[in-house]
């Protein structure tokens, strides 16, 4: 390491850096720290649920869905008003357009 | 409000502090047509148009959109422009703490068909030329499958359609074991900085050697903004939504379903050969991310398409939109491929 030159010393320490990314043991201990770190995550928003629960206070977690849902419907009323619209067009033009398909 | 403050989901708010430092924009002006939930669909007006057929451009989810349009030398879009076409783009937007529910089968069914619609209403053209890029290209992919009658050809530039091809992203899911449901469960939408770890560690010493590059090599002010201005990008993600995250690990990563003509879209099950219309596959030979293996596609895998051409360019990922040597060798092939394209109407 010593009398390496800096494009040497660099291609070694990539080279160790890749076989380290791609070891079995790196991934699973990068996995186990993720996953330990989602459980930390979950535990702490499940107790401050259930105490907001306790306290009757509101909390987001529950319109979170509603809000999403109300989002897709907007999509999808636009969605069936084109397609009425697309329906309500002069037939003929609608032939030609399904002959381009 | 105490639930706010106190939500341990560190990730989504720190994103969402992002949206308040001054945004990097695209460099051609462009004119927001339409805006839905978190996605924002733009058009950059050709200045002499000469096809009524516009392009809508599906950009990656991972990274912002912007990439399409950089600098004002080094834009994939302005050069459509001038090619005569009207681009529309949609920008994904950064995903809401809701997003996580938003699966592909909501991106495709809904929101992008209502977005195609609107592109038609706002063109006047029944049909336009789909490009994707990276994952967006993946999700024009199934969009074309879903509904082709929209269009009439579809650009995918580095875009993963078979899973199978090695690569670390690949090996990495099967040799960890990241449980993602629980990931998803936890986080809602996959954090930035995570996705972000995980890109800089496809090349361990790509950082360091662009800094070496920069600090050792004599350069004018306008090739340091250009290095900027793509490191910059780099650094600018996008937190990844929930669901669609776990769909492409389940589905995409380790089962293969596109290719394999088994994805759903709600009860639908894609099939490949419901494509009918011309498609051009861009690959790049360095592309880490991506592997040629994976872009490319067979006259096999799109039975009923008039014809499926790949070219493979030299570079790395996002190198068909921003290297300088493929504004000369790919671009204007591109631009022809498409023209010879509208013809066939």
């Amino acid at each position: 390491m010593k009398n390496m030159d800096l494009p040497a010393l660099e291609q070694k320490i990539e080279s160790t850096l890749e076989r380290v990314t791609e070891h079995r043991y790196f991934l699973q201990s990068v996995s186990g720290l993720i996953n330990l770190n989602s459980k930390r995550i979950l535990l702490s928003r499940k107790a401050l649920l259930f105490l907001l629960n306790k306290m009757q206070l509101p909390h987001k977690e529950a319109h979170d869905k509603q809000a999403f849902m109300l989002q897709e419907m907007q999509f999808h009323i636009h969605r069936l008003e084109t397609e009425v619209a697309k329906m309500k067009q002069p037939k003929r033009k609608r032939r030609l357009q399904t002959a381009q398909c | 409000m105490l639930n706010k403050i106190l939500n341990p989901d560190f990730f989504s708010r720190a994103n969402r502090l992002t949206q308040l430092w001054p945004q990097l924009r695209p460099a051609s002006s462009y004119e927001l047509k339409d805006k839905m939930a978190s996605h924002e669909l733009y058009l950059f007006a050709a200045e002499n148009k000469k096809f009524n057929i516009p392009v809508f451009i599906i950009p990656s989810m991972i990274n912002h959109f912007y990439i399409l349009d950089l600098e004002n030398d080094r834009s994939f879009v302005r050069f459509l422009n001038n090619s005569g076409y009207d681009v529309y783009l949609l920008n994904w937007g950064y995903p809401e703490d809701h997003d996580r529910h938003l699966n592909f089968s909501h991106l495709v069914q809904n929101r992008l068909i209502y977005f195609l619609n609107r592109v038609q209403q706002f063109s006047g053209s029944e049909q336009m030329h789909l490009i994707g890029h990276c994952l967006g290209g993946t999700i024009a992919t199934m969009l074309a499958a879903y509904d082709c009658r929209y269009f009439q050809s579809l650009t995918l530039l580095t875009t993963p359609i078979d899973f199978s091809a090695e690569s670390k992203f690949k090996s990495w899911i099967q040799k960890g074991n990241v449980d993602f449901d629980l990931l998803q469960e936890a986080y809602g939408n996959v954090p930035w900085p995570l996705l972000h770890a995980s890109f800089l560690s496809l090349k361990p010493l790509g950082q360091y050697r662009r800094l070496k590059k920069y600090i050792s090599t004599r350069m004018t002010p306008a090739q340091k903004k250009s290095f900027w201005a793509f490191e910059m990008w780099t650094h600018d993600s996008i937190s990844f939504r929930g669901s669609s995250y776990l769909t492409l690990i389940k589905d995409l990563y380790r089962d293969n379903r596109l290719i394999l003509n088994q994805f759903r879209i709600d009860k639908k099950i894609l099939k490949l050969s419901a494509i009918t219309v011309p498609v051009l596959v861009v690959n790049s030979n360095d592309d880490t991310i991506v592997p040629p293996k994976s872009s490319t596609l067979k006259k096999e895998n799109l039975p009923n398409s008039p014809s499926v051409e790949n070219f493979l360019f030299s570079g790395g990922h996002v190198g068909c939109l921003v290297n300088k040597k493929t504004q000369i060798t790919l671009w204007p092939k591109i631009a022809d491929w498409l023209e010879s394209k509208n013809n066939e109407l």
